[in-house]
Protein backbone atom coordinates (compact mmCIF):
# COMPACT_ATOMS: atom_id res chain seq x y z
CA UNK A 1 0.00 0.00 0.00
CA UNK A 2 1.66 3.21 -1.16
CA UNK A 3 0.55 6.78 -1.61
CA UNK A 4 -1.24 6.03 -4.88
CA UNK A 5 -3.08 3.16 -3.21
CA UNK A 6 -4.20 5.52 -0.46
CA UNK A 7 -5.51 8.02 -2.99
CA UNK A 8 -7.24 5.26 -4.94
CA UNK A 9 -8.99 3.96 -1.81
CA UNK A 10 -10.07 7.50 -1.10
CA UNK A 11 -11.68 7.87 -4.53
CA UNK A 12 -12.87 4.26 -4.96
CA UNK A 13 -16.39 4.77 -3.53
CA UNK A 14 -17.09 7.62 -5.95
CA UNK A 15 -15.62 5.60 -8.81
CA UNK A 16 -17.83 2.62 -8.00
CA UNK A 17 -20.87 4.89 -7.96
CA UNK A 18 -19.96 6.43 -11.29
CA UNK A 19 -19.78 9.84 -9.63
CA UNK A 20 -16.20 10.92 -10.26
CA UNK A 21 -14.61 13.61 -12.42
CA UNK A 22 -12.73 12.75 -15.62
CA UNK A 23 -9.15 13.45 -14.51
CA UNK A 24 -9.60 11.66 -11.19
CA UNK A 25 -11.21 8.76 -12.96
CA UNK A 26 -8.31 8.46 -15.36
CA UNK A 27 -5.80 8.56 -12.52
CA UNK A 28 -7.59 5.86 -10.53
CA UNK A 29 -8.11 3.59 -13.53
CA UNK A 30 -4.44 3.94 -14.37
CA UNK A 31 -3.51 2.71 -10.93
CA UNK A 32 -6.04 -0.13 -11.02
CA UNK A 33 -4.45 -1.56 -14.12
CA UNK A 34 -1.34 -2.33 -12.10
CA UNK A 35 -2.62 -2.91 -8.54
CA UNK A 36 -4.54 -6.11 -7.80
CA UNK A 37 -5.45 -5.16 -4.23
CA UNK A 38 -7.00 -1.86 -5.20
CA UNK A 39 -8.79 -3.52 -8.09
CA UNK A 40 -10.36 -6.05 -5.76
CA UNK A 41 -11.37 -3.24 -3.41
CA UNK A 42 -13.06 -1.33 -6.23
CA UNK A 43 -14.78 -4.50 -7.44
CA UNK A 44 -16.29 -5.05 -4.01
CA UNK A 45 -17.50 -1.47 -3.91
CA UNK A 46 -18.94 -1.83 -7.39
CA UNK A 47 -20.86 -4.88 -6.21
CA UNK A 48 -22.25 -2.76 -3.41
CA UNK A 49 -23.26 -0.04 -5.88
CA UNK A 50 -24.96 -2.68 -8.07
CA UNK A 51 -26.79 -4.08 -5.06
CA UNK A 52 -28.05 -0.60 -4.30
CA UNK A 53 -29.59 -0.16 -7.75
CA UNK A 54 -31.21 -3.58 -7.43
CA UNK A 55 -32.98 -2.38 -4.31
CA UNK A 56 -34.86 0.35 -6.12
CA UNK A 57 -38.62 -0.19 -6.06
CA UNK A 58 -40.33 -1.97 -8.96
CA UNK A 59 -43.16 -0.30 -10.83
CA UNK A 60 -45.55 -1.43 -13.54
CA UNK A 61 -44.81 0.37 -16.82
CA UNK A 62 -47.71 1.95 -18.74
CA UNK A 63 -49.87 -0.26 -20.95
CA UNK A 64 -48.29 -0.94 -24.32
CA UNK A 65 -44.72 -0.50 -23.09
CA UNK A 66 -43.58 -3.90 -24.27
CA UNK A 67 -44.84 -3.48 -27.82
CA UNK A 68 -43.37 0.02 -27.98
CA UNK A 69 -39.93 -1.32 -27.09
CA UNK A 70 -40.22 -4.18 -29.57
CA UNK A 71 -41.30 -1.79 -32.27
CA UNK A 72 -38.38 0.55 -31.71
CA UNK A 73 -36.00 -2.42 -31.81
CA UNK A 74 -37.36 -3.39 -35.20
CA UNK A 75 -37.30 0.11 -36.65
CA UNK A 76 -34.58 0.40 -39.31
CA UNK A 77 -34.53 4.16 -38.95
CA UNK A 78 -33.35 3.90 -35.38
CA UNK A 79 -30.82 1.19 -36.03
CA UNK A 80 -29.73 3.24 -38.96
CA UNK A 81 -28.84 6.28 -36.91
CA UNK A 82 -26.88 4.18 -34.49
CA UNK A 83 -25.01 2.32 -37.20
CA UNK A 84 -24.14 5.43 -39.10
CA UNK A 85 -22.80 7.15 -36.01
CA UNK A 86 -20.59 4.17 -35.25
CA UNK A 87 -19.49 3.79 -38.77
CA UNK A 88 -18.77 7.44 -39.35
CA UNK A 89 -16.46 7.24 -36.35
CA UNK A 90 -14.73 4.19 -37.80
CA UNK A 91 -14.34 5.84 -41.18
CA UNK A 92 -12.96 9.02 -39.71
CA UNK A 93 -10.49 6.99 -37.70
CA UNK A 94 -9.21 5.20 -40.78
CA UNK A 95 -6.55 6.63 -43.06
CA UNK A 96 -6.56 7.44 -46.76
CA UNK A 97 -9.08 9.16 -48.97
CA UNK A 98 -10.41 5.82 -50.16
CA UNK A 99 -11.87 4.22 -47.11
CA UNK A 100 -14.30 1.65 -48.32
CA UNK A 101 -13.73 -1.47 -46.29
CA UNK A 102 -15.35 -4.49 -44.77
CA UNK A 103 -15.36 -3.58 -41.16
CA UNK A 104 -14.93 -7.16 -40.06
CA UNK A 105 -11.27 -6.74 -40.98
CA UNK A 106 -10.69 -4.04 -38.43
CA UNK A 107 -10.65 -5.42 -34.90
CA UNK A 108 -10.66 -2.08 -33.03
CA UNK A 109 -13.31 -1.50 -30.33
CA UNK A 110 -15.60 0.59 -32.53
CA UNK A 111 -15.56 -2.07 -35.17
CA UNK A 112 -16.18 -4.81 -32.65
CA UNK A 113 -19.25 -3.02 -31.44
CA UNK A 114 -20.30 -2.34 -34.97
CA UNK A 115 -19.90 -5.96 -36.02
CA UNK A 116 -21.97 -7.03 -33.03
CA UNK A 117 -24.65 -4.57 -34.04
CA UNK A 118 -24.58 -5.71 -37.62
CA UNK A 119 -24.93 -9.30 -36.51
CA UNK A 120 -27.81 -8.35 -34.23
CA UNK A 121 -29.53 -6.70 -37.15
CA UNK A 122 -28.96 -9.64 -39.43
CA UNK A 123 -27.24 -7.50 -42.09
CA UNK A 124 -24.58 -8.81 -44.43
CA UNK A 125 -22.28 -5.85 -44.77
CA UNK A 126 -21.86 -2.20 -44.08
CA UNK A 127 -19.43 -0.23 -46.19
CA UNK A 128 -18.28 3.31 -45.88
CA UNK A 129 -16.43 5.64 -48.19
CA UNK A 130 -15.39 9.23 -47.86
CA UNK A 131 -17.15 11.79 -49.98
CA UNK A 132 -14.50 13.96 -51.61
CA UNK A 133 -14.12 16.81 -54.00
CA UNK A 134 -10.61 16.83 -55.41
CA UNK A 135 -8.41 16.24 -52.38
CA UNK A 136 -10.92 17.57 -49.87
CA UNK A 137 -13.02 15.25 -47.72
CA UNK A 138 -16.52 16.69 -47.32
CA UNK A 139 -18.34 13.81 -45.68
CA UNK A 140 -19.19 10.13 -45.80
CA UNK A 141 -21.42 7.76 -47.65
CA UNK A 142 -22.51 4.51 -46.05
CA UNK A 143 -24.07 1.49 -47.67
CA UNK A 144 -25.80 -1.14 -45.57
CA UNK A 145 -26.71 -4.46 -47.11
CA UNK A 146 -29.59 -6.16 -45.33
CA UNK A 147 -33.35 -6.25 -45.31
CA UNK A 148 -33.91 -3.55 -46.19
CA UNK A 149 -30.63 -2.18 -47.54
CA UNK A 150 -29.89 1.45 -46.77
CA UNK A 151 -27.78 4.34 -47.88
CA UNK A 152 -26.74 7.24 -45.72
CA UNK A 153 -24.77 10.35 -46.65
CA UNK A 154 -23.41 13.06 -44.45
CA UNK A 155 -22.00 16.20 -46.08
CA UNK A 156 -20.38 19.31 -44.65
CA UNK A 157 -19.20 21.88 -47.17
CA UNK A 158 -19.41 25.59 -46.52
CA UNK A 159 -21.56 27.51 -48.94
CA UNK A 160 -23.73 24.62 -50.11
CA UNK A 161 -27.47 25.17 -49.99
CA UNK A 162 -30.66 23.73 -51.40
CA UNK A 163 -31.29 20.11 -52.24
CA UNK A 164 -28.48 18.06 -53.80
CA UNK A 165 -29.22 14.86 -55.70
CA UNK A 166 -27.67 11.58 -54.55
CA UNK A 167 -26.86 9.16 -57.35
CA UNK A 168 -25.52 5.62 -57.36
CA UNK A 169 -23.10 4.74 -60.12
CA UNK A 170 -23.50 1.06 -60.94
CA UNK A 171 -21.01 -1.51 -62.17
CA UNK A 172 -22.72 -1.66 -65.57
CA UNK A 173 -22.07 2.06 -66.07
CA UNK A 174 -25.61 3.25 -65.43
CA UNK A 175 -26.51 5.94 -62.92
CA UNK A 176 -29.54 5.72 -60.63
CA UNK A 177 -30.92 8.51 -58.48
CA UNK A 178 -31.32 7.18 -54.92
CA UNK A 179 -32.19 10.25 -52.89
CA UNK A 180 -31.56 13.88 -52.11
CA UNK A 181 -29.92 15.76 -49.29
CA UNK A 182 -31.03 19.18 -48.12
CA UNK A 183 -28.10 21.43 -47.19
CA UNK A 184 -28.54 23.86 -44.33
CA UNK A 185 -25.67 26.23 -43.53
CA UNK A 186 -23.32 23.99 -45.45
CA UNK A 187 -24.39 20.80 -43.65
CA UNK A 188 -26.74 18.03 -44.54
CA UNK A 189 -27.41 14.35 -44.11
CA UNK A 190 -29.86 11.96 -45.63
CA UNK A 191 -30.66 8.28 -45.32
CA UNK A 192 -33.10 6.01 -47.04
CA UNK A 193 -33.75 2.47 -48.15
CA UNK A 194 -32.24 1.15 -51.37
CA UNK A 195 -34.11 -0.89 -53.96
CA UNK A 196 -30.92 -1.74 -55.88
CA UNK A 197 -28.27 -4.32 -54.98
CA UNK A 198 -25.64 -2.83 -52.72
CA UNK A 199 -22.80 -4.79 -54.32
CA UNK A 200 -23.71 -3.39 -57.72
CA UNK A 201 -22.78 0.11 -56.58
CA UNK A 202 -19.31 1.32 -57.63
CA UNK A 203 -19.62 4.87 -56.38
CA UNK A 204 -22.03 7.36 -54.86
CA UNK A 205 -22.04 10.82 -56.36
CA UNK A 206 -23.75 14.00 -55.28
CA UNK A 207 -24.75 16.54 -57.91
CA UNK A 208 -26.29 19.99 -57.75
CA UNK A 209 -29.37 21.26 -59.61
CA UNK A 210 -27.37 21.92 -62.79
CA UNK A 211 -26.29 18.28 -62.82
CA UNK A 212 -22.60 18.94 -62.39
CA UNK A 213 -20.88 16.42 -60.15
CA UNK A 214 -19.80 17.90 -56.87
CA UNK A 215 -18.80 15.03 -54.57
CA UNK A 216 -17.88 11.42 -55.01
CA UNK A 217 -17.54 8.43 -52.71
CA UNK A 218 -15.77 5.51 -54.34
CA UNK A 219 -16.82 2.08 -53.08
CA UNK A 220 -14.98 -0.08 -55.57
CA UNK A 221 -11.67 0.58 -57.28
CA UNK A 222 -11.81 0.66 -61.03
CA UNK A 223 -10.60 -2.74 -62.23
CA UNK B 1 -24.32 -17.03 -8.75
CA UNK B 2 -26.93 -15.59 -11.15
CA UNK B 3 -29.39 -17.69 -13.08
CA UNK B 4 -28.14 -18.70 -16.50
CA UNK B 5 -31.48 -17.92 -18.04
CA UNK B 6 -30.91 -14.16 -17.82
CA UNK B 7 -27.76 -14.52 -19.85
CA UNK B 8 -29.47 -16.82 -22.32
CA UNK B 9 -32.18 -14.21 -22.75
CA UNK B 10 -29.58 -11.56 -23.33
CA UNK B 11 -27.81 -13.71 -25.91
CA UNK B 12 -31.13 -14.22 -27.68
CA UNK B 13 -31.71 -10.50 -27.58
CA UNK B 14 -28.30 -9.89 -29.13
CA UNK B 15 -29.04 -12.38 -31.88
CA UNK B 16 -32.21 -10.49 -32.73
CA UNK B 17 -34.51 -13.26 -31.60
CA UNK B 18 -38.00 -11.85 -31.13
CA UNK B 19 -39.09 -14.37 -28.48
CA UNK B 20 -36.00 -13.66 -26.41
CA UNK B 21 -36.62 -9.96 -26.74
CA UNK B 22 -40.18 -10.35 -25.45
CA UNK B 23 -39.05 -12.55 -22.57
CA UNK B 24 -36.20 -10.18 -21.76
CA UNK B 25 -38.49 -7.15 -21.64
CA UNK B 26 -41.08 -8.97 -19.52
CA UNK B 27 -38.42 -10.16 -17.13
CA UNK B 28 -36.95 -6.75 -16.42
CA UNK B 29 -39.49 -4.07 -17.33
CA UNK B 30 -40.82 -3.57 -13.81
CA UNK B 31 -37.33 -3.12 -12.40
CA UNK B 32 -36.18 -0.85 -15.23
CA UNK B 33 -39.31 1.29 -15.22
CA UNK B 34 -39.32 1.36 -11.41
CA UNK B 35 -35.77 2.69 -11.24
CA UNK B 36 -36.40 5.24 -13.99
CA UNK B 37 -39.57 6.41 -12.22
CA UNK B 38 -37.80 6.68 -8.88
CA UNK B 39 -35.09 8.89 -10.38
CA UNK B 40 -37.13 10.93 -12.87
CA UNK B 41 -40.37 11.22 -10.93
CA UNK B 42 -42.91 11.29 -13.76
CA UNK B 43 -44.29 8.33 -15.67
CA UNK B 44 -43.87 9.85 -19.13
CA UNK B 45 -40.19 10.65 -18.67
CA UNK B 46 -39.62 7.30 -16.98
CA UNK B 47 -41.21 5.45 -19.89
CA UNK B 48 -38.91 7.16 -22.38
CA UNK B 49 -35.88 6.32 -20.28
CA UNK B 50 -36.97 2.70 -19.78
CA UNK B 51 -37.60 2.26 -23.48
CA UNK B 52 -34.19 3.69 -24.34
CA UNK B 53 -32.55 1.46 -21.72
CA UNK B 54 -33.92 -1.67 -23.38
CA UNK B 55 -32.75 -0.41 -26.74
CA UNK B 56 -29.26 0.20 -25.41
CA UNK B 57 -29.21 -3.25 -23.87
CA UNK B 58 -30.22 -4.71 -27.18
CA UNK B 59 -27.57 -2.74 -29.04
CA UNK B 60 -24.82 -3.53 -26.62
CA UNK B 61 -25.88 -6.98 -25.52
CA UNK B 62 -22.66 -8.48 -26.83
CA UNK B 63 -20.60 -6.05 -24.82
CA UNK B 64 -22.12 -7.41 -21.60
CA UNK B 65 -19.46 -9.11 -19.51
CA UNK B 66 -20.80 -11.71 -17.08
CA UNK B 67 -17.74 -11.33 -14.85
CA UNK B 68 -18.73 -7.79 -14.08
CA UNK B 69 -22.10 -8.47 -12.50
CA UNK B 70 -25.58 -9.74 -13.18
CA UNK B 71 -27.60 -8.86 -16.25
CA UNK B 72 -30.05 -7.02 -14.01
CA UNK B 73 -27.28 -4.89 -12.49
CA UNK B 74 -25.92 -4.12 -15.94
CA UNK B 75 -29.35 -3.17 -17.27
CA UNK B 76 -30.13 -1.05 -14.21
CA UNK B 77 -26.80 0.78 -14.53
CA UNK B 78 -27.74 1.63 -18.12
CA UNK B 79 -31.15 2.81 -16.90
CA UNK B 80 -29.64 4.92 -14.15
CA UNK B 81 -27.24 6.64 -16.54
CA UNK B 82 -30.01 7.43 -19.03
CA UNK B 83 -32.25 8.75 -16.26
CA UNK B 84 -29.45 10.99 -15.01
CA UNK B 85 -28.87 12.31 -18.54
CA UNK B 86 -32.58 13.00 -18.91
CA UNK B 87 -32.67 14.81 -15.55
CA UNK B 88 -29.64 16.92 -16.40
CA UNK B 89 -31.33 18.04 -19.58
CA UNK B 90 -34.24 19.32 -17.52
CA UNK B 91 -31.78 21.24 -15.37
CA UNK B 92 -34.47 23.58 -14.06
CA UNK B 93 -36.29 20.95 -12.05
CA UNK B 94 -34.91 20.18 -8.61
CA UNK B 95 -34.25 16.54 -7.82
CA UNK B 96 -36.01 14.69 -5.05
CA UNK B 97 -33.82 12.15 -3.29
CA UNK B 98 -36.51 11.97 -0.60
CA UNK B 99 -38.60 9.92 -2.96
CA UNK B 100 -36.03 7.13 -2.99
CA UNK B 101 -35.14 7.55 0.64
CA UNK B 102 -38.73 7.35 1.82
CA UNK B 103 -39.31 4.22 -0.22
CA UNK B 104 -36.56 2.75 1.88
CA UNK B 105 -35.12 1.19 -1.25
CA UNK B 106 -37.64 -1.58 -0.96
CA UNK B 107 -37.16 -4.26 -3.57
CA UNK B 108 -40.26 -6.25 -4.40
CA UNK B 109 -41.23 -9.04 -6.75
CA UNK B 110 -37.89 -10.72 -7.14
CA UNK B 111 -38.09 -13.55 -9.68
CA UNK B 112 -38.43 -16.83 -7.73
CA UNK B 113 -35.20 -18.33 -9.12
CA UNK B 114 -33.27 -15.27 -7.97
CA UNK B 115 -35.02 -14.96 -4.66
CA UNK B 116 -32.63 -17.11 -2.66
CA UNK B 117 -29.62 -15.11 -3.80
CA UNK B 118 -31.23 -11.70 -4.01
CA UNK B 119 -33.09 -11.73 -0.76
CA UNK B 120 -29.96 -12.54 1.16
CA UNK B 121 -27.73 -9.80 -0.22
CA UNK B 122 -30.66 -7.44 -0.58
CA UNK B 123 -31.65 -7.93 3.04
CA UNK B 124 -28.11 -7.29 4.18
CA UNK B 125 -27.63 -4.22 2.02
CA UNK B 126 -31.01 -2.83 3.05
CA UNK B 127 -30.18 -3.43 6.68
CA UNK B 128 -26.85 -1.65 6.24
CA UNK B 129 -28.60 1.31 4.61
CA UNK B 130 -31.13 1.37 7.42
CA UNK B 131 -28.36 1.85 9.96
CA UNK B 132 -26.80 4.82 8.14
CA UNK B 133 -27.23 8.31 9.58
CA UNK B 134 -29.86 10.19 7.57
CA UNK B 135 -27.39 12.62 5.99
CA UNK B 136 -25.07 9.78 4.94
CA UNK B 137 -28.00 7.99 3.36
CA UNK B 138 -28.91 11.14 1.53
CA UNK B 139 -25.38 11.60 0.16
CA UNK B 140 -25.36 7.95 -0.89
CA UNK B 141 -28.67 8.25 -2.74
CA UNK B 142 -27.54 11.45 -4.45
CA UNK B 143 -24.35 9.78 -5.67
CA UNK B 144 -25.70 6.30 -6.45
CA UNK B 145 -29.00 7.20 -8.10
CA UNK B 146 -28.43 10.76 -9.31
CA UNK B 147 -24.77 10.49 -10.29
CA UNK B 148 -23.86 13.51 -8.20
CA UNK B 149 -20.16 13.95 -7.48
CA UNK B 150 -18.95 14.78 -4.00
CA UNK B 151 -18.42 18.35 -5.18
CA UNK B 152 -21.98 18.68 -6.44
CA UNK B 153 -23.32 17.21 -3.23
CA UNK B 154 -21.27 19.60 -1.13
CA UNK B 155 -22.69 22.53 -3.08
CA UNK B 156 -26.28 21.28 -3.06
CA UNK B 157 -26.21 20.47 0.66
CA UNK B 158 -24.05 23.44 1.65
CA UNK B 159 -21.46 21.24 3.35
CA UNK B 160 -17.66 21.18 2.96
CA UNK B 161 -16.33 18.97 0.15
CA UNK B 162 -14.48 16.79 2.65
CA UNK B 163 -17.71 16.14 4.53
CA UNK B 164 -19.53 15.10 1.37
CA UNK B 165 -16.68 12.73 0.48
CA UNK B 166 -16.66 11.24 3.96
CA UNK B 167 -20.41 10.63 3.91
CA UNK B 168 -20.26 8.84 0.57
CA UNK B 169 -17.20 6.83 1.57
CA UNK B 170 -18.53 5.76 4.96
CA UNK B 171 -21.83 4.71 3.46
CA UNK B 172 -20.19 2.70 0.68
CA UNK B 173 -17.74 1.03 3.02
CA UNK B 174 -20.62 -0.12 5.21
CA UNK B 175 -22.49 -1.57 2.22
CA UNK B 176 -19.32 -3.30 1.09
CA UNK B 177 -18.79 -4.72 4.55
CA UNK B 178 -22.35 -6.07 4.54
CA UNK B 179 -21.71 -7.89 1.25
CA UNK B 180 -18.18 -9.09 1.99
CA UNK B 181 -19.43 -10.40 5.31
CA UNK B 182 -21.99 -12.47 3.48
CA UNK B 183 -19.39 -13.99 1.15
CA UNK B 184 -17.04 -15.04 3.92
CA UNK B 185 -19.70 -16.48 6.14
ZN1 LIG C 1 -3.15 0.11 -5.03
Amino acid sequence: MNETCAETRELAPELALGAISGPERARVLGHLSSCVDCRLFVEELTEAADALLLLSPDAEPPLGFESKVLKSMASPRRSFRRLTALLAAAVIASAGTWAGFQLTHRPDPITKEYVATLRALGGQSLRAARLTTGQTVVGHALLYEGRPSWIFVDVAHAGDSGILTINAQLSDGSVVQVGGVRMNDGRGSWGGTLSIQVDSIDAVTIVDASGSRMYRAQFKHAE
Amino acid sequence: MWSASEEALLAGLAAGDQDSAVAFIRRFQRQVFGLALAIIGDAGGAEDVAQEAFLRAWRHAQAYDARRGSVAAWLLAITRNLAIDALRMRRAEPIHPERLMSMNLAATDVAPEDAAVASDSATRVRAAIGKLPENHKRALVLAAFYGRSAREISEAESIPLGTAKTRIRDAMLKLRAALVDEETR
